[in-house]
């Protein structure tokens, strides 16, 4: 009987949520054919079969959250007992698979759409450009708490914690050596309060009706839940404050109409190129806090992350060493994460490492909006839809290209003056609209 | 003050005339018969423990002149503190054979609840304070409740046991040197029976006797032949009436031999020769005894061996008495250590009587 | 009632003393230099010449002899009331104290008990060196059967002797010699006791809890003070009690402040403090913000010239509130 347990899925993932089955109790399997899908933070995962055999049991539900290391499955392949994990790592699929499919893909092992690729890239990726280097996400210091070392806490505030239902290895430490003190509890207590939704929802005593609620309930699951779990991290411990400006863009959009139309780069990829110019000068914005030893850590490298919204949440894939890139370029490239975002065939190196966000929040419109830091990280800008408004130039009122730009900051490390600078610069660039300025990499 | 082995009967058992009073016929037969039920006792104690049904046991056989004849010197509510070795004493005060048994297994019965090894007796009701296992400890004690009955104007004598060894020990010196200064009503009889576990007397002291210690500590010492019943009662009663009058504590040093082991946890072939313990046999409490009981006409084998057989009789059916019975109860583990149980103490029992229900489950 | 009188520990004790005699008609004194003398300290001055020599009377040098005399006055029907001139001599009657006194109820079924108080000077800060400045509570404490009681001041000094000898088990009185004289209070005339097996909160306070007993409760007194120049709200109990010893007070504190520091003059290996600490530890572990603290003697034998470096001095008392509380 061979017992598979969760693998470490990659970077110090300590447990994934049983998204689906796609085997039977019962029903034979060959080696190396997906027997389920796995989420992760925020990538859905296909776990193949390790052994040829019958499926003896499966050991977890599906919705379950499973630990790593914890038996998945057991498959009666007539040998004793034995647990191991895949070799390869896993793959990211289109969660939508259809039970069909995943029949048809029970007859053969299925020919990997994507391989899961080592960070220096592999067959069927788009290739870094070879002088650049690897997006080294493995050695970027996160302050999060590696799950590898307990938290530390003294007698009294663990008790604090197991009475207000919190698991404190969640609470990150802002005390001596990452300790995780009274303050940090209570703080991650009113940020969970916040988050909960508000207690205008009607409970169960509190409905009129008794024969038939007027409410439903749906478990936070998935890339729901993660996202849930990150905003609410970062929200708690940043300080948040929002700089909105208003940008001229005519210029640029004229330049840009001048240019190949399948080639010209999104109005975001300038505005991108324009940040990614800015931002050296002002380190504190690609940067973040380390709470745990008080200090500040400033990324010597830019990673740009996009984000996208996807029908399963938001993402933010991550343009390594973005600064290098010429307008032309981070457009491909911005577009490629985008779209492999929304077909959901990211990796999960793909998906962490940004040291600077842009949130291009959409065409629907807005002016204005607070978005909240990528953590860990110290700034994100968002980007609102370009209008036609009129505006006073010259002496005369003209109808000109307006687009604000929103950009959130840690107060901890970025005071408002230069967070104001850095829009202020970025805004210069983009009015100044010359091409050639877009055109070179840092 | 001090003489040396003061002996009254003669070796063929007669006894000058102004002694015989002494001791009455009918107490010489009593304690006879005390004297035999001890060497029953001995003998079959041995073997239950040679049979692993008592833990522990030692023999007083040879020394019952001694320990039989200061208990009779005294009156009944003496306290006596004795060593492990008096076995005698304690017959001799009619401490019911039950009573004794229990106190050797440690049953529910026990006086003691069963906290101690066996032979360290305590029967309160007979005057016997608590026997322990560090020798000499008691002599202090006897000076103090000397003192104590000096004290309170009562007529009481505290009488203690100890060996020659037991003299080695500071204890002995503190508790006659301070029972002189107190001129208390205190005895102290050393059964200088030859050997302590292996080591002989001869090694104990450069002296030519542990009775002329009494002198360095300004108070009456005499030795006598301690298997001689007349003489130690002899002795016993004057050093009584001595003590009762306000003249002061008495030291006699009892020569006699100790007939079987240390212990049932020895082994004497290692350290003494046979025929060293089959000469002293024949001269023995028991032997000296039967000689003069005999020649005082009381006694016959026919009689001798009706009381043995009594003796075996009583002793079995105490043995088979007590045997029947279970050990103490549990929770009796956390009595008595004060005269009132301490939260401490108590939550302490709690937890543990809480994990023997657990274990039960 | 008459009005309470200001006197130092010795006085306190030759009154209680007294009042003892006076109840009991029993009670006897016995130690060197107790009777025509008064003791090498004074506290059984006049009582040989009230009560008479029968009474209070000096023994031969032999501690041994004294205390296993006095258990055999016990178990005479006398009520033994021993003085050891130094704590640092009571070792020759370690034997007669731990194998006799202490276990005599035990052994014997509780057929017979032992009424018995060894009364003896303790600790440092007389330039007495090695041989008189020894605190033994931890010998004794660690011996079932024994009641060990110190006393802080006058005013506990004379109830504890009082509620001591009120006592049926044997009792080890330790007398904090250093403060014998130095420390003055106010003292009821009449018969009172303290009981055995209660800690006194001296001083309520939120933010730790200072354990103390003997002469180490003055330092405690003056470190809770510059404490609270720093901003640090200190509460103090008075042990007085150290076998048995009053847990649910302690707890209670711990509970409340989540601290606790011990100061013991006592070296520190094995000191009574450590066993304070495991029980605290051990019961009120989920309530604690800190490690628990001792501020102990160290463990050398206890010097002479540099006595003022040995002994727990309210500054090292204070650095040890300070890093517990800033933990």
């Amino acid at each position: 009987m061979y017992q598979f347990v969760l693998p470490d899925l990659g970077e110090g993932i300590a447990e994934a949520e049983l998204v689906e089955w796609l085997v039977e109790e019962g029903k034979s399997v060959q080696e190396d054919q997906i027997i389920a899908k796995v989420m992760t933070d925020k990538a859905v995962v296909e776990i193949p079969s390790p052994k040829t055999g019958r499926i003896h049991r499966l050991m977890v539900g599906e919705g379950d959250i499973t630990p790593v290391g914890d038996v998945l499955i057991e498959i009666d392949d007539d040998s004793d007992v034995t647990t191991g994990e895949t070799q390869e790592m896993a793959e990211v699929v289109d969660a939508e698979a259809s039970p069909k499919e995943a029949a048809e893909e029970k007859e053969a092992p299925p020919e990997p759409e994507t391989a899961a690729p080592p960070p220096t890239g592999a067959q069927g990726e788009p290739q870094h450009p070879p002088h650049m280097p690897p997006c080294p996400q493995a050695h970027l210091p996160t302050p999060s708490r590696g799950r590898e070392k307990r938290a530390d806490a003294v007698p009294a505030v663990r008790e604090l914690a197991k009475q207000l239902n919190i698991d404190i290895e969640q609470v990150p430490g802002t005390g001596p050596d990452g300790r995780v003190m009274r303050r940090d509890v209570e703080a991650f207590q009113k940020a969970a309060k916040r988050s909960v939704a508000p207690s205008t929802h009607p409970s169960v005593s509190e409905s009129a009706q008794e024969d038939e609620p007027d409410w439903e309930r749906q478990s936070l699951r998935g890339v729901r839940r993660s996202i849930a779990e990150r905003v609410m991290r970062s929200k708690t411990l940043i300080p948040h404050y929002t700089y909105v400006e208003e940008v001229d863009l005519t210029s640029l959009e004229s330049v840009r109409r001048n240019l190949p139309t399948d080639s010209a780069p999104s109005p975001l990829a300038f505005i991108a190129r324009a940040a990614l110019t800015v931002l050296p000068d002002y380190p504190q914005l690609n940067a973040c806090v380390d709470e745990q030893t008080g200090e500040i850590i400033f990324k010597t490298a830019i990673h740009l992350g996009i984000a996208v919204t996807t029908e399963e949440g938001l993402m933010v894939p991550v343009v390594c060493n973005a600064g290098k890139l010429d307008v032309a370029n981070l457009a491909i490239k911005v577009r490629e994460l985008s779209e492999r975002a929304r077909k959901k065939k990211l990796n999960l190196s793909e998906l962490k490492g940004s040291t600077f966000t842009i949130t291009s929040l959409g065409k629907l419109g807005g002016v204005m909006a607070t978005p909240i830091i990528n953590y860990p990280a110290s700034a994100i800008m968002g980007v609102h839809a370009i209008r036609t408004l009129p505006r006073y130039v010259d002496g005369s009122v003209q109808p000109r290209e307006i687009m604000n730009l929103s950009l959130s900051l840690d107060h901890r490390i970025v005071d408002g003056f230069e967070g104001a600078q850095f829009i202020q610069k970025v805004r210069e660039i983009l009015q100044r609209a010359d091409f050639e300025e877009f055109q070179k990499g840092n | 003050m001090t003489e040396s082995r003061r002996s009254i009967l003669n070796e063929d058992g007669s006894c000058p005339e102004e002694y015989l009073g002494l001791i009455p016929d009918d107490d010489l037969l009593a304690i006879f018969r005390i004297v035999l039920l001890n060497r029953v006792m001995d003998r079959r104690l041995m073997i239950l423990q040679r049979q692993g049904r008592l833990g522990f046991y030692l023999t007083s056989s040879g020394e019952e002149a001694v320990t039989v004849g200061s208990a009779y010197a005294l009156r009944e509510d003496d306290p006596i503190f004795m060593t492990y070795r008096e076995l005698g004493s304690l017959l001799w005060r009619k401490v019911p054979l039950d009573a004794i048994m229990n106190q050797m297994i440690g049953n529910a019965e026990d006086v003691n609840k069963g906290r101690q090894m066996p032979v360290h007796y305590c029967f309160r009701d007979y005057h016997i304070p608590s026997v322990s296992s560090p020798v000499g400890t008691q002599l202090p004690h006897a000076c103090g409740f000397g003192y104590a009955a000096k004290f309170r104007q009562t007529e009481n004598v505290a009488l203690a046991f100890l060996g020659e060894g037991t003299a080695s020990q500071g204890d002995f010196h503190t508790a006659l040197n301070f029972s002189g200064v107190m001129n208390a009503q205190t005895i102290f009889v050393i059964r200088n029976n030859g050997y302590a576990i292996s080591t002989p007397a001869s090694l104990q002291t450069r002296a030519s006797s542990l009775a002329v210690r009494a002198e360095g500590y300004g108070i009456s010492g005499l030795q006598v032949d301690g298997n001689d019943l007349i003489a130690v009662v002899q002795a016993v009663k004057d050093a009584a009436e001595r003590a009762r009058n306000g003249r002061g504590p008495t030291l006699i040093e009892a020569l006699t031999y100790r007939m079987g082991a240390h212990s049932s946890s020895d082994d004497p072939t290692r350290y003494r020769l046979e025929e060293e313990t089959q000469e002293w046999e024949k001269v023995d409490a028991l032997a000296r005894l039967r000689i003069h009981a005999t020649w005082r006409g009381i006694w016959a084998d026919k009689m001798e061996k009706e009381v043995w057989a009594d003796a075996e009789k009583a002793v079995s059916n105490a043995i088979e008495d007590c045997e029947r019975l279970p050990p103490p109860q549990i929770e009796s583990l956390f009595d008595d250590v004060y005269d009132r149980m301490p939260e401490a103490l108590r939550s302490q029992k709690e937890e543990y009587l809480e994990f023997l229900q657990n274990k039960r489950r | 009632m008459s009005e309470p009188v200001q006197m130092n520990m010795i006085q306190a004790l030759n009154d209680a003393l007294a009042l003892h005699l006076q109840r009991e008609e029993n009670a006897v004194i016995l130690g060197e230099d107790v009777g025509l003398f008064g003791g090498v300290f004074r506290v059984t001055e006049g009582l040989q010449q009230k009560y008479g020599v029968e009474r209070v009377f000096d023994t031969p040098l032999a501690e041994a002899g004294i205390v296993g005399a006095a258990i055999g006055m016990a178990l005479g029907g006398l009520q033994p009331i021993v003085e050891i001139q130094f704590a640092d001599f009571v070792f020759p009657a370690f034997d007669q104290i731990v194998s006799e006194a202490a276990k005599y109820r035990y052994r014997s079924g509780g057929q017979y008990g032992i009424k018995m108080l060894i009364r003896m000077p303790y600790g440092g800060g007389i330039r007495g060196g090695h041989y008189h400045s020894q605190s033994p509570e931890a010998y004794f404490a660690h011996t079932p059967g024994l009641r060990v009681v110190i006393p802080s001041g006058p005013y506990e000094a004379k109830g504890l002797l009082l509620g001591a000898l009120e006592c049926s088990d044997p009792v080890i009185f330790l007398e904090p010699k250093r403060i014998y004289r130095s420390v003055k209070a106010q003292v009821p005339m009449e018969y009172y006791t303290i009981p055995m097996e209660k800690a006194t909160v001296v001083r309520e306070g939120r933010d730790l809890t200072l354990l103390a007993y003997g002469a180490m409760i003055d330092v405690a007194r003056d470190a809770v003070l510059l404490a609270e120049g720093e901003g640090y709200d200190i509460e103090v109990i008075d042990l007085l009690s150290i076998l048995p010893y009053d847990l649910k007070t302690i707890l209670t504190s711990v509970e409340k402040t989540g601290r606790l520091v011990v100061i013991q003059e006592a070296p520190r290996t094995c000191g009574f403090a450590a066993e304070l600490l495991a029980e605290v530890q051990q019961k009120a572990f989920s309530k604690l913000q800190s490690p628990l603290q001792r501020v102990t003697g160290f463990d050398t034998p206890f010097p002479y010239a540099l006595e003022d470096n040995y002994l727990p001095s309210k500054e090292r008392v204070l650095e040890t509130l300070r890093k517990t509380i800033e933990f």
